[in-house]
């Protein structure tokens, strides 16, 4: 990707050099990056070029941000920063290709019409290795602060906490619509009102407990229990805690008349 | 109206006015006697009567009433806009609009929106003045041609030809985006090229962050102290975005809120990027960090609002935890 390397140096090490002020080491702390990105882009299954470019492009972003003093990665992160970068990339590029996939479908259809054979290519399908995997650390701190914004809720008010939690956990580690989760808690038998009222509520409920797990964040570090580097790393989390649904529309029955 | 007379009602300094237009409205014969009626009468009329006639159209919706001499129908072009009667009597009619009277004399109306050099209009009996005010950062911000930062260097078509977008619009928070795009998105097309630079970058800062600075540097302190004044105000409005989203339910209004307030927030990160390359990077850093967070309370909102753009979707590629782009999916 970059010129001939002999490997030797670690990423962690390598990431290290790269956030300090420039040193004759850092020629191959960033083929060491470079290596790493290739390798992730690799694994999300890029082609040889393809994990060139993404490792190219993702350097040469990231890089001066690092120059600059700018905060690209959370202390110890740049592992799973560099691999969802990598991920990301290759999910763009295929997503670029199958709009180019397309409009060569549509090509294809016009020549057929006009009697022309066209060999089209294999269907592009979904390479994406899942980026944004949360690592088990991470997903550990964010259910410590978790606990600790629920201990901070008024017993009665726990269950409301426990239901709105395990739905943002849904969304996020099984990667479940919002959609899904109200239709299995109000039925599908519904009518649209009642379907809004209840995603409604779920926002609004998600809304409160997404701000206490934020202030949990500033009083645990406040009371010295997560490190600041714990709580960046959180706050981080908390900040892409999320899936998106796009693609899920909500299965209602259409409105009910009056009785 | 004369310059000094309308600073004075705007609180400005004459030197920051500049008469951009000015349209004579006669009076209409047809007109019906509504000269001497109060607003509230105007307004119910509002529906029923006709012959109204559209004041220069420059942001903002300002309509004069023929048939009721002296009286304009005004309403904010677009969600960003504000309005606001700095003088003369009016009559708010919701969602924005009002009803101003010039019959005892000039109205004016202020129109401002985040990001964007505010209009007054002077609305009298015969006729209207648009003015602009001076908004010294949008006519100081000169953003070079591409080339001064790239040297030349083929990159990305979609980076440059939204760069060139932003270095002229008329919206100072999008002037100022144009070279923050530039560092966070562009990389040269050829790869041999990259391989060079990336090298390089051993020894040396890369090319185009070394072109942003030297940009930068040569700004003058006001157009440099306007960029964190333009961003936060933008963060004020997306602030306002989200909460206008909290209590919205209707799908599309839903898409249009969420989408929105995502593309601002790229916006304002291009800002941070080129403050940040300029060594002015902390001005901004408390205001975002509040916003990301409000944001972050409304994440499943957000990303059930199905907001769909590619400009959010690269974000993704080399900013994995901006918020903004993982709601694009």
């Amino acid at each position: 990707m970059l010129a001939a390397s002999t490997g030797a140096m670690d990423i962690d090490e390598a990431a290290a050099i790269v956030a300090g002020p420039r040193t004759p080491a850092w020629g191959e702390a960033i083929q060491a990056l470079g290596h790493y990105v290739r390798a992730q882009a690799k694994k999300a299954r890029a082609h040889s070029d393809e994990a060139d470019d993404i490792a190219q492009e993702t350097l040469l972003k990231i890089l001066p941000r690092l120059q600059c003093g700018d905060s690209v990665w959370s202390e110890g992160q740049h592992r799973e920063y560099l691999k969802a970068c990598a991920g990301n990339g290759v999910a763009s590029l295929h997503r670029k290709s199958a709009r180019a996939t397309s409009a060569l479908r549509d090509l294809h259809a016009q020549a057929d019409a006009l009697g022309l054979g066209v060999v089209l290519p294999p269907p592009i399908v979904d390479k994406d290795g899942d980026p944004r995997e949360q690592d088990e650390p991470t997903r550990d701190l964010i259910e410590k602060i978790a606990q600790f914004a629920r201990s901070r809720r008024k017993p009665r008010y726990q269950n409301e906490f426990d239901q709105a939690w395990s739905e943002l956990q849904a969304i996020v580690y099984a990667e479940t619509p919002l959609n899904t989760i109200l239709v299995a808690k109000i039925g599908a038998e519904t009518d649209k009102a009642a379907y809004l009222k209840a995603r409604n509520n779920a926002y609004k409920a998600h809304e409160r407990i997404r701000a206490e797990l934020l202030a949990a964040v500033t009083a645990l570090r406040e009371t010295t229990e997560l490190t600041s580097a714990e709580a960046e790393l959180a706050i981080k989390a908390l900040r892409t805690f999320v899936r998106c649904q796009r693609g899920a529309p909500p299965r209602v029955t259409p409105e009910k008349g009056p009785a | 109206m004369t310059p000094q007379e309308l600073a004075q009602l705007l609180g400005l300094s004459p030197d920051e006015l500049n008469l951009a237009d000015k349209q004579a409205l006669p009076r209409d014969d047809t007109a019906r006697g509504y000269a001497a009626e109060s607003l509230k009468h105007i307004a119910e009329r509002l529906d029923a009567e006709g012959d109204v006639v559209d004041v220069l159209p420059a942001g903002g919706v300002v309509q004069h009433l023929q048939w009721a001499l002296g009286t304009y129908f005004v309403a904010p072009g677009n969600d960003r806009e504000r309005l606001e009667v700095v003088s003369g009597a009016f009559l708010e009619l919701g969602d924005g609009e009002m009803l101003v009277s010039g019959r005892e004399g000039p109205a004016v109306l202020r129109i401002s929106a985040p990001g964007v050099p505010s209009r007054a209009y002077v609305l009298q009996h015969g006729g209207a003045e648009l003015w602009s005010i001076g908004n010294r950062t949008a006519l100081a911000l000169a953003v070079p041609a591409l080339s001064s930062f790239t040297r030349g260097i083929a990159g990305s078509p979609e980076i440059e030809a939204e760069f060139q977008q932003l270095r002229v619009s008329d919206v100072a928070l999008e002037r100022f985006a144009a070279a923050g795009l530039l560092l966070r998105f562009w990389v040269p097309s050829d790869r041999e090229v990259r391989r060079q630079q990336l090298l390089a970058l051993a020894l040396e800062d890369s090319p185009l962050l070394v072109a942003v600075r030297g940009w930068y540097s040569t700004l003058d302190a006001a157009t440099r102290a306007a960029a964190p004044d333009v961003a936060l105000a933008e963060v004020g409005e997306l602030s306002a975005t989200l909460a206008e989203l909290a209590a919205t339910e209707e799908d599309t209004r839903m898409r249009e809120l969420a989408s929105r307030v995502a593309l601002g927030r790229d916006r304002l990160e291009s800002i941070r990027r080129l403050l940040i390359a300029g060594g002015d990077g902390s001005v901004l850093a408390t205001a975002i960090r509040s916003l990301d967070d409000l944001a972050a309370t409304h994440l499943t909102q957000l990303a059930d609002a199905g907001v769909a753009d590619e400009r959010l979707r690269r974000v993704l590629a080399s900013e994995p935890d901006a918020w903004w782009g993982v709601i694009s999916g």
